[in-house]
């Protein structure tokens, strides 16, 4: 049970492991059917499943796919209501998503309020907008992740301090080559997004 | 709060895809009712508590893992090596743009483009 060993060691192994798929899925998938095909399809996995001859495999992948979209979304409705709970300790939202119940200790109400506007946004469509600015935004949090790393105590810190400064690097060479209207996009809903904070604290 | 608004938008495009998916599998109900069914029974396993929910997730991610290693198994011993070729042809700035899609994708968001219309 003791986080400060396992919390690292599954960091790494989830990383080393998300690697070693990554690679050998594309390198199959690109010496299959070739990039420029892989590129033209929106299903890139199931063309190159496609061309294979093992029994059910075209029934395998797009299982794998579904699961794939589920662990994303359980993920999600977790991290996003710990994050509302943060949020709220921190008064950036209201104290409300502070709540822990006292059965199951899990932030419910983050927890609810999570799943309701991802059924309105599943019903209702996204804004087409947030998506194209996804990307960016998430680079910029991972970089603001970097940030804090360094910012943190030498004691408490496990590796080089050199990783958060690649980690940084990278975020940043990455962001940068985005697309143009993927960076406006971002930078303009980062601006709203500090409105919409500075109102909360007003109020 | 824009992280917050990306991850909520995600979140709805792969209710949605697994929805698809999900329909290709048992075409009895519309896409929708497994999005929606979906949201429904991870959100109660998400408010039984972290372990039950951890739980959940080790047989998703096993799902997962063992449909991409068969994959992987069935397409070894059928590969063209002309397919490498050209590599990299868009050099660093092509590796750097795809990464950026890429950390997209690790977060789960790769599949707002390749979720199928059908």
């Amino acid at each position: 049970m003791e986080p400060e060993k396992t919390i690292p060691r599954a960091v790494i192994i989830t990383i080393l492991t998300a690697i070693v798929v990554y690679a050998a899925v594309s390198f199959v998938a690109v010496g299959l059917v070739g990039a420029d095909r892989m590129a033209e399809s929106r299903s890139p996995l199931q063309v190159a499943a496609g061309t294979m001859t093992t029994p059910g495999i075209g029934l395998v992948i797009t299982l794998g796919a579904a699961t794939a979209m589920l662990g994303v979304l359980l993920s999600q409705i977790l991290g996003i209501s710990r994050m509302l709970l943060a949020m709220g300790r921190r008064n950036d939202l209201p104290a409300f998503f502070e709540k822990i119940h006292p059965v199951t200790s899990v932030p419910h109400i983050g927890i609810i309020f999570t799943s309701v506007v991802i059924l309105a946004i599943t019903l209702l469509g996204s804004f087409e907008f947030v998506v194209r600015s996804a990307t960016f935004t998430i680079l910029l949090y991972y970089s603001i992740t970097n940030l804090a790393a360094m910012k943190q105590p030498l004691v408490q810190q496990l590796h080089s301090r050199a990783i958060p400064w690649l980690g940084l690097a990278g975020c940043l060479a990455m962001s940068v080559s985005l697309p143009w209207d993927v960076i406006v996009s971002g930078v303009i809903l980062l601006a709203a997004g500090f409105g919409v904070r500075w109102l909360v604290k007003k109020m | 709060m824009d992280v917050l608004l990306s991850k909520l938008s995600a979140a709805g495009i792969v209710a949605i895809g697994f929805g698809s998916y999900v329909h290709e599998l048992i075409p009895v109900f519309s896409p929708m009712v497994y999005s929606v069914s979906a949201i429904v029974l991870l959100t109660i396993a998400n408010l039984l508590g972290i372990k039950k929910a951890g739980t959940v997730n080790m047989v998703i991610v096993f799902v997962t893992l063992l449909s991409l290693v068969y994959f992987v198994f069935s397409g070894l011993g059928a590969l063209d090596t002309n397919n490498f070729t050209p590599f990299a042809p868009f050099g660093v700035l092509g590796i750097a743009e795809a990464s950026a899609i890429l950390f997209f994708a690790f977060t789960g968001y790769a599949r707002i483009a390749p979720w199928p219309k059908r």
